[in-house]
């Protein structure tokens, strides 16, 4: 009982901390891509019609040669 | 039954709820503004990138659904309850890295899992699939409503089943009218708050909860009620081997990577790139949703069994209570022991924060089963009939009615339906009509050439047999105790897997191209 009860408390107080961290970061940066979503949405900037699969910065850069 | 208590919760905490619900649904319906087409109504545009859709992804699967069944595991289950939060998170972490089933279904482009099962196996395959999805999901969501509503009366303490039911009947109008006019947008913006507010507020109160017992009462009191199986998953008194292979799956890869409304957060990410990204930071999302709530119930579970007499009536003679009016209780026992410990104002925040969860989930449910219902089922079936696609506006006008139906439909099931098991239990088996047969199709079809529709039509009909895990199926067809719910669905599952072998090698089909669809992802996008 022992060990597990101590790898439990460990459990809860690493995945706590690691989650305020990430609830912190998200926040902040989630509210920037909430702005950036509703200016493109509002924009109305879809060449390709419905689902324009359109880059963004976050893409990975296209193949050499292509 | 000695299960009475007097909540803290006031005329500040209540002007603190309506408050924030009105600011929650002014905005959704504010995003109305930015529907241009169905494809931002269903996946906001494709447009969600990486922080957002982290937030959105952890503020849906974190809602108060999720908060009850993981505090009522917390609470029947001790500290070994965390063992699924536990396979939840490195599951999630698992198919971030890999890409495992999501990336490969983001490529091709699909708004929902039927549609991959067009791509791959053909119409009729979709159109079965989405009806088996719908009816399972809609199931699945079938006790939210009772969930919140003894979470509404343990928190403020309001006793009178009238005024709850309003209350939820109110809550559920203002979900159906931000969903069906702002859509996954609205969706996207209402999830984000919900993040921001219940993350901050359940971490509160966990700290709160903390300091009111200490750890060493929380190790000994669940020692004292729960023993060793309180501790260790793998004891067979408590959780066992086939709970934890269960949960592995169904918490882990079905949560994340199978059931459609985590699928449709991945396919309305921007690229393959941003899919990773947000399995892999969600995962402390998924590990966290079961974690926090769980502690919660554990520490609801102490803290009444303080008293010997409560004690006696939520485990007389040590074992659990079979009465179901007790059973119920423990489902409340988290809401009530807040309204316990809270102070003033921060009953009312975390109330919210928990409410606006219970909407937010609503509307990313309701939306994802209707559209899977308009998008999987009536237009397919439509194109079949006639030859002709519907246009945009009858899909949308079909999809909103759809919400309405649904909504109603859960008012009824939820009044209805005997629970008779832990919730999560209930959702798990619900869920399996669908998911064992999609999990068959999924990865057999994106990952084994040889994969047919014949094999398909088996592996998703044999999901049906899930039925039998749910409580009253299971006493209607006098299953012997040894046999659960867990069992039934492990079962079902390897079956779907076995048919959909069998099935395919008996009866192959013609190659049919692998070809993308509108919206899928350009070529080189993941290198």
């Amino acid at each position: 009982m022992s060990f597990w009860a101590d790898f439990w408390g460990l459990t809860l107080l690493v995945s706590s901390l690691i989650f305020v961290v990430l609830v912190a970061v998200t926040a902040i940066g989630g509210f920037a891509d909430l702005r950036s979503l509703m200016r493109k949405l509002l924009a109305g900037d879809e060449p390709g019609g419905e689902g324009d699969p359109s880059p963004s910065p976050d893409d990975d850069p296209p193949p050499p040669g292509g | 039954m000695n299960l009475e208590f007097v909540s803290h919760f006031s005329a500040v905490d209540w002007t603190i709820v309506v408050a924030y619900l009105a600011l929650t649904v002014g905005i959704g319906i504010w995003a109305n503004r930015a529907i241009r087409s169905m494809s931002d109504y269903l996946v906001a545009g494709r447009s969600v990138r990486s922080f957002l859709g982290i937030a959105t992804m952890v503020g849906s699967e974190l809602g108060l659904v999720t908060v009850m069944y993981a505090s009522q595991k917390g609470f029947t289950g001790g500290f070994a309850a965390f063992h699924i939060g536990l396979v939840a998170g490195i599951v999630t972490l698992i198919v971030g890295f890999t890409g495992f089933i999501v990336v490969p279904l983001r490529r091709l482009g699909v708004m929902t899992i039927p549609e991959y099962y067009e791509i791959r196996f053909g119409r009729g395959v979709r159109v079965l699939g989405g009806l088996l999805l719908a009816v399972a999901g809609i199931l699945n969501m079938g006790m939210f409503l009772k969930a919140g509503a003894l979470f509404v009366s343990g928190l403020t303490g309001l006793g009178d089943t009238n005024t709850i039911q309003w209350i939820m009947t109110a809550l559920i109008a203002l979900v159906l009218l931000y969903t069906i006019l702002g859509g996954m947008v609205s969706v996207v913006i209402t999830d984000y708050l919900q993040f921001v507010v219940l993350s901050i507020g359940m971490l509160i109160a966990c700290g709160l909860a903390f300091r009111e017992l200490g750890w060493t009462e929380l190790v000994e009191g669940v020692n004292a009620i729960h023993g060793e199986s309180g501790f260790n998953p793998l004891h067979t008194e408590g959780f066992g081997p086939s709970y934890i292979v269960w949960q592995i799956f169904t918490a882990g890869l079905v949560s994340c990577a199978i059931w459609q409304t985590a699928v449709m957060r991945a396919c309305s990410a921007e690229s393959t790139s941003v899919v990773r990204k947000l399995y892999m930071f969600s995962s402390i999302g998924f590990l966290i949703r079961f974690l926090l709530p769980q502690f919660l119930g554990i520490c609801a579970l102490v803290y009444f069994c303080r008293d010997p007499q409560v004690r006696e009536t939520l485990f007389p003679g040590g074992v659990p209570s079979g009465d179901p009016a007790v059973k119920d209780w423990t489902l409340q026992a988290m809401p009530v022991f807040l309204g316990q410990i809270l102070p003033v104002g921060l009953l009312g925040l975390i109330a919210s924060g928990m409410l606006a969860a219970f909407m937010s989930t609503h509307d990313s449910y309701l939306l994802c089963w209707a559209s899977v219902l308009s998008e999987d089922v009536v237009h397919p079936a439509y194109r079949t009939l006639t030859g002709k696609s519907l246009t945009m506006k009858t899909r949308l006008f079909l999809s909103r009615t759809l919400i309405v139906v649904i909504g109603a439909f859960l008012l009824f099931w939820s009044l209805w339906y005997p629970l008779g098991s832990d919730l999560w239990d209930y959702m798990a088996i619900s869920g399996a009509i669908y998911f064992t047969g999609a999990f068959a199709l999924l990865v057999l079809g994106l990952y084994w050439k040889r994969a047919s529709r014949a094999g398909a039509i088996g592996a998703l009909l044999s999901g049906l047999l899930a039925i039998a895990g749910l409580d009253p199926v299971r006493k209607e067809l006098e299953l012997p105790p040894w046999i659960t719910s867990t069992h039934v669905g492990l079962a079902t599952t390897a079956q779907a897997l076995i048919l959909m072998i069998a099935l395919s090698l008996l009866v192959p089909d013609r190659p049919i191209p692998l070809l993308p669809i509108d919206g899928a992802e350009p070529e080189g996008n993941d290198s």
